[in-house]
């Protein structure tokens, strides 16, 4: 028994501290490996890819006129603008803002007859139903239409005094309201790419474009942040990757960013921050600006009498023809011809002859010698000579567009451009008609006057021209020629 | 005295008595100096910034230094906080976990820091509308550079800290280091797309469960449960970590973390610009 008390002894030290320990502990807490953390040396700072480099093209110098909108609560600064406008400038145009409130008495419709190109930028404001009309006269004759937006520039407005809740104006509205005609609609949206981007997920690589002359010599773009759009009859000129999602949705596509209309005059892209450094240098973004600043400066801009005074590049000689003698009544409106030309930055001086180097305003009659060699380039056919002055026998001047115009009692004003020059031409009976004809000439352009066109048919005060007699017959209702007694209108005493 | 002490050990049962109790007695003393199994608790219920952080990193050393602290849980309810702060808890999670397994118990919401927390636990548990998630950085960047005649620095970003693109660019490698977090700490129970995961989005607890962002839904006194099974111990008790590793009850507000509004209320901006795992509520998304 002696020999068992050690081990008993033992054992009864150790029970209450195994049951102790087995009542608490089931087992030893033991971890093989120490748990991983990120390998935080290993990530980088991603930098954009390097732009690629291509030498800018010869191109000739430019003298367009391009408008900036900033009456519209545009959400830029012009200086975001500067990779393109410094293209502009550095070609010889001229970037003009168009604002509210300014001291400049111009109105859009009077920016508008010198205008290439109109630019608008994240507009919130909306625009006038006059202002919408007035743009798409302007596309119509030419004009180049730039609309850029970016999901960035939205205008955000809060309840202060209520909830504080926020509203939300996006710059797609006002944007589509001038796109609506074009067939082009922004997406209230952004883009964005979870996978493959550029720094971020909202900067999105594209390298799917459409052959265009807007998209040459493009590999990739990236934008920062857009906004997609629609277009049904115009070109897609920039998609994204399948695995590119709007925001809207949430779901992958095929997304457009860039798109021109059909008549290629309109160009609406949904980022704005490619034209800001540093990402006007990545990928190829800087080619894009470059074509975007040609598509600005190579409008097909078709002036015509709208467009008076702005309808010459230099300056102006005054010619009047040989049968035109430069008495007193005549050089008052000569002056204020002069003027008005003045105002619109155009210089102008009396010549007896066609100089060159310079665009011409001729004073002109019917009878006018040589004056049919500038009238036949432009189709319109005179009576012959004989047939003046007799203005009972009704001359009649073939005016393309017009048809058959009684001779007596109207003037012309008609113009035409060439390579080599821009000419306008006041053409009347005679040379006080000429004078009268002068007047009709004011800052709106020409009152009592029909504009076609590169033609206007001007009614004259002292003849039977006076369009309430309607010898323009516009639905052909009528053939008979107005009737003439051979007397002239009184005039107003004094 | 003498005669009793004869008396004793000459009784037929002395030696038998000490042979068998003296040990018995000294086992049971021996026995109390092994220590009660204590399941620490850490409350995260604030934004993770300096003081937080400072204070739960003081905690996470206590249980680590601590034997009877055998395992911890964390509970929290936090929109997460700054990047460092919201790192620094993390590695000491990490390094306590080599000892101690951690167990996080989701209240209201881990969002962002707090979730990027979370993922260095070993389990996690959430009520089933516990928001979960909002994977990502998030920060406002510097004005341009400019300059002014009063206020003068010796370098065109030292008012700034760098260029809005250059601030820009430094989100993505934070948000991969996050993202390996969650790849780390989850393994293959993470049931969703790395872009799901990093589109940001919150889900609340159920949804994080279907997607394996966390591993069960239940209650605080499971999550205790379930750290004592992992560390192996039952019959445990629990204590708050706070008082013991701090010798205080509740946290001390030396600095708060978000911005008071003019009306002294609390918004959901912080108090400075930064670099945040942080999550700020769409409706309040609004600068005071």
């Amino acid at each position: 028994m002696k020999r068992y008390r050690i081990p008993i002894a033992v054992a009864l030290f150790l029970l209450p501290v195994l049951a102790r320990t087995v009542w608490f502990y089931q087992g030893i807490f033991w971890r093989a490996e120490t748990p991983a953390t990120p390998d935080y040396g290993a990530y980088v700072i991603p930098q954009p890819p390097l732009s690629t480099s291509v030498a800018a093209a010869e191109s000739a110098p430019s003298r367009a006129i391009i408008l900036l909108d900033q009456a519209h609560a545009n959400m830029f600064s012009p200086s975001e603008l500067e990779s393109l406008t410094g293209i502009l400038h550095a070609r010889g145009a001229r970037v003009e803002s168009v604002a509210l409130g300014s001291y400049d008495a111009r109105t859009l419709a009077d920016q508008l007859k010198y205008a290439s190109a109109y630019i608008s930028v994240c507009p919130i404001a909306a625009y006038s139903t006059a202002e919408i009309q007035l743009l798409q006269d302007f596309v119509r004759r030419g004009g180049r239409l730039l609309i850029l937006t970016d999901p960035t520039r939205s205008a955000v407005t809060y309840d202060y005094y209520g909830y504080g809740s926020a509203t939300v104006m996006a710059d797609v509205i006002a944007a589509n309201s001038l796109l609506a005609p074009y067939d082009i609609a922004f997406v209230d949206d952004y883009l964005y790419n979870m996978s493959v981007y550029e720094g971020n997920y909202r900067n999105v690589f594209f390298t799917d474009f459409s052959a265009n002359p807007l998209t040459k010599d493009l590999t990739k773009v990236v934008l920062y942040a857009s906004h997609s759009l629609k277009t049904g009859s115009g070109t897609v000129l920039i998609q994204s990757s399948r695995s590119t999602k709007s925001s809207r949705t949430d779901s992958d596509g095929a997304y457009a960013v860039a798109a021109v209309d059909s008549g290629a005059n309109v160009l609406a892209i949904g980022d704005l921050t490619f034209l800001q450094p540093p990402y006007n240098q990545v990928a190829d973004n800087a080619i894009l600006i470059r074509h975007i600043a040609d598509f600005l400066l190579e409008a097909p801009r078709i002036r015509d009498l709208k467009d008076f005074p702005f309808l010459f590049q230099r300056e102006v000689a005054i010619v009047p023809m040989s049968d035109i003698p430069l008495s007193a009544d005549l050089l008052g409106p000569i002056q204020a011809l002069q003027q008005e030309l003045a105002g619109a930055g155009i210089a102008s001086a009396m010549s007896p002859g066609v100089l060159a180097g310079k665009d011409l305003i001729l004073l002109a009659t019917f009878s006018s010698p040589g004056i049919g060699d500038y009238l036949s380039p432009l189709g319109i056919r005179l009576p012959s000579q004989a047939s003046f002055p007799s203005a009972r026998a009704y001359p009649q001047i073939e005016i393309p567009g017009f048809g058959s115009v009684p001779a007596s009692g109207i003037g012309l004003i008609l113009f035409s451009r060439t390579d080599t020059r821009s000419t306008l031409i006041l053409l009347a009976e005679d040379s006080s008609s000429l004078t009268e004809l002068l007047g009709v000439i004011g800052p709106q352009g020409f009152s009592n006057c029909v504009l076609q066109g590169i033609a206007a048919v001007c009614g004259l005060a002292g003849g039977f021209g006076d369009f309430s007699n309607s010898w323009w017959q516009p639905y052909g209702v009528g053939t008979d020629e107005p009737s003439f007694d051979g007397t002239s209108t009184p005039m107003p005493a004094g | 005295m003498e005669n009793f002490k004869t008396k004793w050990l000459s009784h037929p049962l002395a030696h038998p008595i000490l042979w068998l109790a003296l040990p018995l007695a000294v086992g049971v003393l021996v026995s109390l100096l092994i220590p009660r199994p204590i399941v620490g608790t850490i409350y995260l219920r604030d934004a993770i910034y300096s003081y937080s952080a400072g204070d739960i990193i003081s905690q996470f050393r206590y249980a680590y230094d601590h034997s009877e602290i055998q395992a911890v849980v964390v509970v929290m309810d936090s929109p997460g906080g700054t990047v460092a702060d919201t790192e620094a808890l993390y590695l000491e999670m990490i390094r306590l976990r080599e000892k101690k397994p951690v167990v996080v118990s989701i209240e209201t919401m881990a969002a962002s820091g707090a979730y990027y927390l979370a993922v260095g636990a070993d389990y996690i548990i959430a009520k089933p509308s516990s928001e979960v998630g909002n994977v990502g950085v998030r920060t406002v960047l510097p004005s341009a550079p400019a300059v002014y005649e009063d206020d003068v620095s010796t370098g065109p970003y030292k008012f700034y800290g760098g260029s809005r693109d250059e601030t820009l660019r430094l989100l993505d490698p934070l948000k991969q280091s996050f993202y390996q977090a969650v790849r780390l700490g989850r393994g293959e129970k993470l049931l969703t797309t790395p872009e799901n995961i990093l589109s940001g989005k919150l889900f609340i607890g159920s949804e994080a469960l279907r997607l394996g962002l966390i591993d069960a839904l239940g209650t605080y006194s499971e999550a205790l449960e379930k750290a004592a099974a992992l560390a192996h111990v039952w019959n445990f008790d629990t204590r708050d970590l706070r008082p013991l590793a701090l010798g205080t009850e509740s946290a001390a507000v030396v600095n708060g973390f978000f911005l008071e509004t003019e009306d002294g209320s609390q918004s959901p901006y912080p108090r400075s610009a930064g670099v945040y795992y942080l999550y700020i509520p769409e409706s309040d998304r609004r600068l005071p």
